[in-house]
């Protein structure tokens, strides 16, 4: 049987989640290296900046991708790339731009590279072809003066 | 919790997003905001700059301020499809401009223009980048060029590492090819669609005298014809030669300046090095398939689609140079 983690969110929910999908994430790889896997079972991991909300879809995700369609190998970034994703990620981004935007965050930190590029491509998506004052609006962006 | 915006992620991230956007959708996103602004202008977004919709010389001005030093290629779309007129406002490269793109870029390899009316008395030759490895000159034309020389006069000294040339449908005439022809390092000329080169032969026969390293010669759909096909005879080095003779009779040129089995002749004594020879909708039958062994030995790749070439002529082709490859477009039982 697999080795299960768990997972603690912000709002303290705690997940058990199979240690090959948990490493889909750069970030709990490395801490399970430092930790040592033999330990990992006892522990928590805690991850303060993913809510259960989002690590719920960000497992969902690295779950199929798994099973499925493997995110293909990233080469090295290049600046003219495809926008093109596959249509179960399509499908699996349709949703407000607060999660889009929050799930960006959590792939960030977590460091799950496949999940970055596919979000990220579906922001740019929602950018191309707009004029400056659309793309306002499209993010609610106030133009002039904005606190960094 | 409020839900983030877009503004709430990282520079890291937003550059992220940003690295998958166009030249024209960061230029609209530059916009947006002073921290948009800030971020668009990260180098790493700006190696190839494609500014493909027409810009007037201000936006254009402002656009070039973003290229950097590792700018390596930019193209610039003009007015030429948007709007036909010929009016100066709309012709957006000036001498300023071109200074510019030096300063911003100095090792720009590769500038793209397409669609532009160039106006001889704003920009000259000498105003372009010097560091040009690939310059394309595409669907454009030069008005008021110089009175009696070449609009291009000169431009060896100006472009010394210049191994790439194209003027891809654009209104040069046979003039053009003299300058080209001295151009030290050129390897590749396309003069695709440039319909009103190919007639003169003695500009084309001098500089033959030229072209000292071109490998490839792209004349499909020009004016060029079996004698000024044989003025170019003098051209060693070319590997690769491409054909397409269908605005020929579309143009109205003279019956007798067709490509016919002649074409290959030039090569009766001394054999070409040519490896790729598309011969398109040109007048050609089996004959030339029985010179075609002695006159390029070294051919890998012929294109006869739409000639007077049929199957049976292919198949004895095809026992004495058995490794070359032959594009046509006969179907399997038309014999």
């Amino acid at each position: 049987m697999s080795k299960i983690i768990k997972l603690q969110t912000s709002d303290g929910e705690i997940f058990d989640v199979d240690v090959e999908v948990a490493t889909c994430s750069g970030l709990i790889k490395t801490m399970l290296e430092v930790l040592g896997m033999d330990e990992s079972d006892k522990e928590i991991v805690s991850l303060p900046n993913v809510s259960s909300a989002i690590l719920k879809k960000v497992l969902e995700w690295t779950k199929y991708h798994k099973d499925n369609a493997p995110p293909p190998e990233l080469d090295e970034p290049t600046d003219i790339s495809s926008l093109e994703i596959c249509s179960w990620d399509y499908n699996f981004l349709k949703v407000d731009q607060g999660t889009l935007f929050e799930i960006i965050l959590a792939a960030n930190y977590l460091d799950i590279k496949g999940l970055l590029v596919v979000t990220c491509k579906t922001v740019a998506n929602m950018i191309k072809g707009k004029s400056p004052e659309n793309i306002r609006k499209t993010f609610n962006i106030k133009s002039g003066f904005t606190p960094a | 919790m409020e839900s983030p915006g877009f503004l709430s992620l990282s520079d890291d991230v937003i550059l992220e997003i940003l690295c998958y956007l166009s030249s024209m959708d960061l230029l609209s996103v530059s916009r947006c905001c002073r921290r948009l602004g800030q971020i668009s202008h990260d180098k790493s977004l700006w190696k190839r700059a494609k500014f493909d919709k027409a810009l007037h010389a201000m936006e254009l001005k402002k656009a070039i301020s973003f290229l950097h030093e590792g700018t390596k290629s930019v193209e610039i779309r003009g007015f030429k499809k948007v709007r036909d007129s010929k009016k100066a406002s709309y012709m957006s490269l000036t001498a300023s401009i071109f200074n510019e793109i030096s300063k911003y870029c100095p090792e720009l390899s590769a500038l793209n223009l397409t669609e532009h009316y160039i106006n001889g008395k704003l920009l000259k030759v000498t105003d372009w980048p010097e560091s040009l490895r690939s310059f394309t000159l595409s669907y454009s034309e030069i008005l008021f060029p110089p009175e009696r020389k070449s609009y291009f006069h000169n431009m060896c000294a100006v472009l010394p590492n210049l191994t790439y040339l194209s003027f891809e449908g654009s209104s040069v005439d046979d003039s053009t090819l003299m300058p080209v022809s001295k151009l030290d390092n050129l390897k590749t000329l396309v003069l695709w669609k440039c319909r009103e080169i190919g007639k003169c032969i003695a500009y084309i026969a001098v500089s033959a005298f030229g072209f000292k390293t071109l490998e490839t010669l792209d004349i499909r759909l020009t004016q060029f014809h079996d004698s000024t096909i044989h003025a170019l005879k003098r051209v060693e080095s070319i590997k690769n030669l491409y054909i397409d003779a269908e605005y020929l009779a579309e143009c109205g040129a003279h019956e007798s300046d067709a490509i016919t089995d002649r074409f290959l002749w030039i090569y009766r004594d001394v054999p070409s090095n040519l490896e790729v020879l598309h011969i398109k909708n040109c007048e050609i039958t089996d004959k030339t398939l029985d010179y075609l062994p002695t006159a390029c030995p070294s051919l890998k790749e012929l294109n006869v689609e739409g000639t007077e070439i049929t199957q049976n002529g292919l198949d004895t082709l095809k026992r004495f140079m058995p490794s070359c490859r032959v594009i046509h477009n006969l179907s399997e039982n038309e014999w």
